[in-house]
């Protein structure tokens, strides 16, 4: 379990910094990236356990990711961390664009709201994690 | 000017007349020549058509007597005495004899003929009828209406979504430093500051979602409900989260048996849920009972009644309960009855809120029995 890999893709840099540093306490290894074009690079690169994606990026959004990884079939955990409403949070009648997201999100193993207990998030990762 | 000879004069006023006798006869008008008594002494084809009659029905007949409208003879009658023609516009108008034609609407103009010697000896009463062009104003102005409203609470919805997102990055943030702060610190004293930091953000979180639940109300999705087993089952769903307290929940809802109702299920579900957490917070304090009544109204309407002997609202208060953020919850957000309200009125329904300071409330919820969207 300890030594997974994981890739934190994140605008917010004090939010990196503080996952960062309770992450590698946990006895992950942990990389920022803040930059949703970079982030896929990466990804290109090199080879991660775990990904741990917010939606609003600059660069590529997150459902862009998704959707690179999705069709390139990539062999990679996903939990999805967002602070945007979740549509079903908005209407109840999705349109068809918002189909697309929705459905990209269900392509993610996780997806966790913000803010997120810690506890649970910890938890999630472990889980999610123990799978691959 | 070169005089014209008496031959001439009678030709050309015979001219004049046959010219205004056409335009009397033919015009879209409706024209009646009535004498000082408002007896008919003529009316155009117009006029006798609008009411369904031959012109010659009318002469001699007695203006008021085959349309009594007090208001309108004392207008005729100020026009006798004071020589002052009458002009208005859309005056509102019903056929005494026909009431299913429903209200008419009149330009009108009622102009004095006198006499040698000032005085009024007859009335010219011309009418148009403006009915139609009233009903397309007052349907441009309720589209115009329904549009702007529309258009409100999308804006609504887009602000509050934004403004909910925006929000939950930096809650994110500060939960994550909360943290790391609690599990790297060695100072005892800081732990109760810590747990204020994380009180906060579960109750900032909450304020969020009232905000995210406010942007959801748009025009409500409506579908046929079978009410009783709908209010049975937000019931149940509301009264799972106060199974430890010691409430009595009385239900009367047999008139609502086998009752189909048109409504968004979503959207009255929300304000049941409201108004029931309401009912059973009014109570926390104390073993209590909540009743939940339903019933049927003359106008057509199903009546939800929810009563409580909780602690009741204060009087000053009342007027002010549904306005957006008012509360006198320490948690609340102030939401919860403005989204009730505004969501009933989506549904042209009606909430009425009665208490009385430590004896309890009731609430009324008021919804149309309808099948479709017509009315």
């Amino acid at each position: 379990m300890k030594n997974k890999k994981i890739l934190l893709v994140d605008d917010d840099k004090e939010l990196c910094a503080g996952l960062k540093e309770i992450f590698s306490d946990e006895g992950y290894i942990i990389h920022t990236v803040f930059d949703g074009q970079e982030a896929m690079h990466i990804l290109n690169q090199e080879d991660y356990d775990l990904l741990l994606l917010d939606i609003k990026l600059p660069g590529l959004t997150g459902f862009d990711i998704l959707r690179k990884l999705k069709a390139a079939l990539k062999k990679i955990k996903i939990i999805v961390l967002t602070a945007r409403p979740l549509q079903k949070e908005i209407s109840e009648n999705l349109t068809e664009s918002n189909n697309e997201e929705e459905d990209l999100l269900t392509y993610a193993d996780a997806v966790i709201n913000k803010p997120f207990d810690i506890g649970m998030l910890l938890k999630t990762v472990r889980n999610v994690s123990s799978q691959a | 000017m070169k005089k014209r000879n008496p031959a001439e004069n009678k030709y050309r006023f015979k001219e004049q007349n046959k010219i205004l006798e056409k335009i009397f006869t033919n015009t879209n008008f409706l024209i009646a020549y009535l004498d000082k008594d408002f007896n008919f002494i003529r009316v155009n084809k117009a006029y006798a058509l609008a009411d369904g009659r031959d012109v010659n029905f009318f002469t001699g007949k007695n203006h008021f007597e085959l349309y009594p409208h007090q208001e309108n003879q004392a207008i005729f009658k100020r026009v006798v005495e004071t020589g002052e023609p009458y002009l208005t516009h859309a005056k509102p108008f019903v056929y005494p004899e026909n009431p299913e034609r429903g209200v008419t609407y009149w330009d009108w103009s009622l102009q004095p003929i006198k006499n040698k010697r000032g005085t009024v000896e007859s009335l010219i009463l011309i009418l148009l009828d403006v009915t139609e062009r009233e009903k397309m104003e007052e349907n441009l102005i309720k589209t115009t209406l329904a549009l702007s409203e529309t258009k409100r609470l999308s804006d609504i919805g887009t602000l509050a979504a934004t403004v909910a997102h925006e929000l939950r990055n930096p809650l994110a943030v500060i939960q994550t430093a909360a943290y790391n702060i609690r599990r790297k610190n060695k100072d005892a004293q800081l732990v109760k500051h810590i747990d204020h930091i994380e009180k906060k953000i579960a109750e900032s979180e909450r304020i969020i979602n009232n905000l995210l639940n406010y942007s959801r109300i748009k025009k409500p999705q409506k579908k046929r409900i079978h009410l009783l087993n709908f209010i049975n089952e937000c019931i149940a769903t509301v009264k799972t989260q106060y199974h430890s307290l010691n409430i009595v929940l009385k239900k009367d809802l047999k008139l609502f048996k086998d009752l189909i109702i048109y409504i968004d299920p979503f959207q009255i579900r929300e304000v049941l849920a409201n108004i029931l957490n309401n009912a059973f917070q009014a109570l926390q304090d104390k073993s209590g009972w909540i009743e939940i009544k339903g019933s049927l109204t003359p106008a057509r309407e199903i009546l939800i009644e929810v009563n409580d002997n909780g602690e009741g609202i204060d009087k000053q208060d009342l007027d002010a309960i549904f306005d957006p953020f008012f509360t006198r919850k320490s948690k609340g957000t102030g939401l919860g009855l403005t989204i009730c309200r505004e969501l009933v009125n989506l549904h042209e329904g009606r909430i009425n809120i009665n208490s009385h300071k430590n004896k309890g409330t009731q609430v009324l919820i008021y919804l149309p029995l309808r099948m479709t969207d017509e009315k």
